[in-house]
């Protein structure tokens, strides 16, 4: 029964699989699948959209800015929470306020900023500028955790003599394996999917992430549908097969005070 | 000593955070800021000439964007009121540990992961005046004519709203689930030896240790709502004839289809005002509480 | 533990699947091509010029890659790049691009208010002047078409109009002809409504095909063929009468079930494009040179089809498409090698480049005296062309109540009164 559920739910998915395996005449005329299955459409789709390079500059870009994320969203997040000092809860709520900006209102002053640190048309710039965006929620989930770590153990360790660069690597960064995949999810999702400021900040079409370069095929006229779905489903595929290895760390860092806020 | 020393640690480690902020978000919305007292095209820089608050003043008499506002609060309200609800369902279903909850879990997930654009496209195809849903829905003889979910004033927005449920009951779900595991297991079980009926325990026991749970879902819920953008332009661009507008995507016409970048930064702070105010009322409810 | 071995047969096919493609899909022709310009790029110093167009489908691209091929073998030290952005993101890219002083060095630009905008804002190279150098002569209504404030900002590169193209099958089967008066159009879909036809597929999704609507009707309704204008730049109110009576027109198609349901929540070539081709639909607008290849690619052989433009007023009078230039592009002020850009352009414009246009079903914006076979279909656009009448709004914010106003006729929620206020609202501003 429940499997029906879920089958059910995911009917437009698999409508749009189905769509991926069409022949182009029928992409309108079919309901669900044809007799036929294309393929093929998959290769053709790959190549067109040059998902090679796609993947490629996606993979940068997320997996970098993510990267970055982690250390540094924990990093603040320890301080905020275990290493309080005058003002730390202002600057939390500051960072904390960066999750209302919408990315539409300051695409064209971040474009300015990156413009004037040279950085226009570069990985780097929408690197730099996901970090900024992919800060508060991460900073939220870690601080969170950090603060149901008992504060005994951090007491222990500074009475050891340990100092607080390698209590933070040594203890605590171990223990939080769930914040790091549920902050991980997160960003990854955010930034993989991301796709008007990805637009704005690169030139290029060798730079383009998989959002914009799909975009960009998807003409007025005569856009291939089964196409752009066989490349709706690839492009699906990376992101959701790294929710599959980490779904129950992820589960666990929601769970053991993550969500606690 | 000790404590001025992790002081000055502190700030060291949060130090990186602050300067992305500071960089990359902060100027930025300053600029908005200076922007929305400005008249400017967009792509002149020489040409930003200074308007006072005459934007401010065209906003309190600009009737689209009163629909605009209209619509982002319905969007905001719909949406999360149902994902939790929702969700809180799904994550129950998936507790229960039955058969299936497994695939359950995942398959509504899964949506989650998509790009909004992505979802749009795909929802959008299929409401098409001759699209799959139609078709069904003529098949199985409950209507004649298509229903326009896109293309009529009076539906487009909760037609999106639909499908933004959809794509995001299974992010709720899971929050709501991780929550339920932090449940302390002792609560329900004494009320159930005192013989509470399934019901009670849900209402009285399980959703009260969830609240801080709830409290922050429905934030995030709002915040979203408040920035939606993609999944609104990719289906109806704010249309038919401006009836779906929310903020951001009005910003954007503004912003990229008028040239008016001073009026379209009055909206985006507009936008953040509002997500802070809600913030903000969470937060004295839940301080109310305690 | 049974399901984690699961998860890591997933992951493990998953990548296993990506390598596979990433070796035997491979990439798109171009890689190749700009890996060997890279190279050659460090040994030489190439000019490198960018070109911007978002018409990345049918045969536009055949005819931009023609002209670059011509160009780079008369002048191998330049290296054009074309890029291809699709519609919607176009504009906001040049935005971003424009004020960051990134702008490419031609690029391609629509008519309604982003041309007059851009043409006064000192971001383009007027062309007044180079135009009469080494340019062909463009008909003089097209350089009035892209004169503003007495200067000419772009290089026309061809023309289309805007007709309905029908299903000459269907009609037979029906023994319609071609309607020559509204009321004929009218009666026609009420037929066509008993044997469960739609009349003419529209869809006004993106706003523009509906607003070209209304501007056929303004074609009859106007004789003079020049309010229009008039009222865009100021001169007379849109609250005429002749304005008034087109707006009326559509929305009495729109009771009459002459255009087909669903038009709002339809994009033009997408949904509505689909109506006619499934024979769903007898007609279908806006078609022009832009989509009538990709129509007989899709149509194939199921029906004959061809085109015809709005009927008139009355039986008898005559048939006036609406149209005008296609493609127009434009040269950034503040680029280098601007030489060299207007040179491309000559080439774009040549007689080589015009003999590329017609070969592809394309209408030059200047006069073509080459012998190249012509379609039916080619001949009834061409001599449409001669006979189209305006379809430009310049003042962004009139247009765009336009467009937005006929959605609301197409919906039925503004009445013809409520759209003409709408647009003398929107001139005020």
């Amino acid at each position: 029964m429940i499997y029906l559920a879920g089958a059910v739910y995911l009917v437009p998915i698999i409508w749009v699989i189905s769509l991926s395996l069409r022949s182009k005449k029928d992409v309108f005329s079919t309901i669900f699948f044809t007799r036929e299955l294309h393929l093929e459409n998959y290769f053709i789709a790959w190549k067109t959209f040059n998902f090679n390079l796609l993947f490629l500059n996606s993979c940068i870009i997320t997996c970098v800015s993510v990267v970055i994320v982690l250390v540094v969203s924990s990093m603040a997040a320890y301080a905020f929470s275990r290493l309080k000092y005058r003002g730390s809860e202002f600057f939390f709520y500051a960072i904390l306020l960066g999750m209302m900006v919408p990315p539409a209102a300051v695409v064209i002053p971040l474009f300015l900023i990156m413009k004037n640190l040279g950085l226009y048309n570069t990985h780097s710039a929408l690197i730099l500028a996901y970090i900024a965006f992919g800060l508060p929620i991460a900073v939220l989930i870690f601080r969170g955790f950090f603060l149901s770590v008992p504060a005994e153990l951090i007491e222990a360790a500074r009475i050891d003599g340990s100092s607080e660069v390698n209590t933070y690597l040594k203890i605590i960064m171990p223990l939080s394996t769930a914040a790091v995949a549920t902050v991980t999810i997160f960003s990854f999702m955010q930034n993989w999917n991301e796709f008007l400021l990805a637009l704005i900040l690169l030139k290029d079409k060798l730079l383009y992430t998989v959002p914009v370069g799909m975009a960009n095929l998807v003409g007025q006229w005569d856009s291939p549908w089964q196409l752009v779905a066989a490349g709706v489903i690839i492009s699906s595929v990376p992101i959701f097969t790294v929710y599959l290895l980490i779904q129950d760390l992820f589960i666990k860092g929601l769970t053991a005070g993550a969500v606690k806020g | 000593m000790v404590l001025r020393r992790t002081a000055r640690i502190g700030f060291l480690f949060s130090l990186p955070a602050i300067v992305f902020f500071i960089l990359f978000l902060l100027i930025p919305v300053l600029s908005t800021f200076f922007l929305s007292f400005t008249e400017w095209k967009g792509f002149d820089l020489a040409n930003i000439k200074f308007a006072g608050v005459s934007n401010f003043a065209e906003l309190i008499e600009d009737k689209i964007f009163f629909i605009s506002l209209k619509n982002t609060l319905l969007f905001v309200a719909f949406t999360t009121v149902a994902l939790n609800i929702l969700g809180y369902i799904g994550a129950a279903i998936i507790d229960s540990g039955r058969r299936g909850t497994g695939f359950f879990k995942n398959a509504l997930f899964l949506p989650v992961l998509l790009a909004p654009i992505i979802i749009g496209i795909m929802w959008s195809r299929m409401l098409d005046a001759f699209g799959i849903v139609n078709q069904l829905l003529k098949a199985m003889e409950i209507i004649k004519m298509p229903i326009l979910f896109l293309g009529d004033q009076r539906i487009a927005l909760y037609t999106v709203i639909g499908a933004t449920i959809w794509q995001y009951l299974g992010y709720d779900m899971l929050l709501y689930y991780a929550g339920l595991q932090g449940v302390p297991y002792e609560l329900v079980e004494a009320a159930t030896i005192d013989g509470a009926s399934k019901w009670t325990i849900q209402l009285k026991v399980i959703i009260p240790s969830l609240s801080p749970v709830i409290a922050i879902t429905m934030l995030l819920n709002m915040i979203g709502g408040f920035k939606v953008f993609d999944i609104v332009y990719v289906m109806t661009a704010g249309g038919p004839n401006n009836s779906s507008h929310v903020f951001a995507t009005y910003l954007f016409q503004q912003a990229f289809r008028f040239n008016r970048m001073g009026y379209a930064s009055v909206i985006a702070i507009v936008i953040i005002v509002f997500s802070f105010l809600a913030a903000i009322i969470r937060l004295k409810l839940v301080r109310q509480e305690e | 533990m049974r399901h984690s071995v699961l998860k890591r047969c997933i992951v493990l096919m998953v990548l296993v699947l990506f390598a596979g493609f990433s070796v035997f899909a491979g990439g798109s022709k171009e890689e190749p091509k700009e890996q060997g310009k890279t190279e050659e790029m460090a040994k030489e110093e190439k000019i490198v010029i960018e070109f911007w167009s978002w018409n990345n489908e049918g045969s536009y691209p055949i005819v931009h890659e023609d002209a670059e091929k011509r160009f780079e073998a008369d002048h191998p030290n330049v290296d054009i790049k074309r890029e291809y952005i699709s519609y919607t993101e176009y504009l906001v890219k040049l935005k971003a691009v424009l004020s960051g002083e990134e702008a490419p060095n031609v690029f391609q630009i629509p008519w309604a208010g982003e041309y007059t905008e851009l043409a006064r804002s000192g971001k383009l190279l007027p062309l007044t002047d180079h135009l009469k150098n080494g340019f062909p002569e463009f008909f003089p209504n097209i350089m009035n078409a892209i004169s503003v404030d007495g200067d000419a900002w772009a290089v026309p590169l061809d023309l289309n109009t805007l007709q309905i193209a029908y299903n000459k099958t269907l009609f037979e089967e029906m023994g319609f002809g071609i309607p020559k008066s509204n009321t004929e159009l009218i009666r026609m879909a009420q037929k066509l409504a008993d044997e469960g036809k739609f009349a003419v597929a529209l869809g006004t999704k993106d706003l523009w095909a509906g607003a070209d609507v209304f501007f056929a009707q303004i074609a009859y309704t106007d004789p003079s063929h020049t309010k229009m204008a008039k009222a865009d730049a100021g001169e007379i109110s849109w609250n005429s009468p002749e304005f008034l009576k087109a707006v009326q027109i559509v929305d009495e198609y729109t009771k009459k079930g002459v255009i087909a349901p669903g038009a709002n929540s339809m994009d033009a070539f997408v949904g509505a494009k689909n109506l006619f081709v499934q024979q769903q639909a007898a007609m279908f607008y806006p078609v022009g040179n832009f989509v009538t290849g990709g129509i007989t690619a899709d149509v194939g052989d199921s029906f004959e089809w061809s085109l015809f433009p709005w009927p008139p007023l009355k039986a008898g009078d005559e048939m006036l498409p609406t149209g005008g230039v296609a493609e127009m592009f434009v040269v950034a002020k503040d680029s280098d090698n601007q030489d060299v850009a207007l040179d491309f352009l000559r080439y774009l414009t040549n007689d080589a480049g015009k003999e590329i246009l017609v070969k592809n079903d394309f209408i030059p914006s200047s006069d073509f005296s080459g012998d190249v076979e012509m379609t039916d279909l080619y001949s009834n656009m061409l001599n449409a062309q001669s006979k189209s009448q305006s379809r430009v709004v310049y003042n962004t914010i009139v247009y765009t109540a336009v467009m937005n106003g006929m959605q609301g006729i197409y919906g039925q929620t503004l009445t013809p009164r409520e759209f003409i206020d709408s647009l003398v609202e929107a001139a005020a501003k």
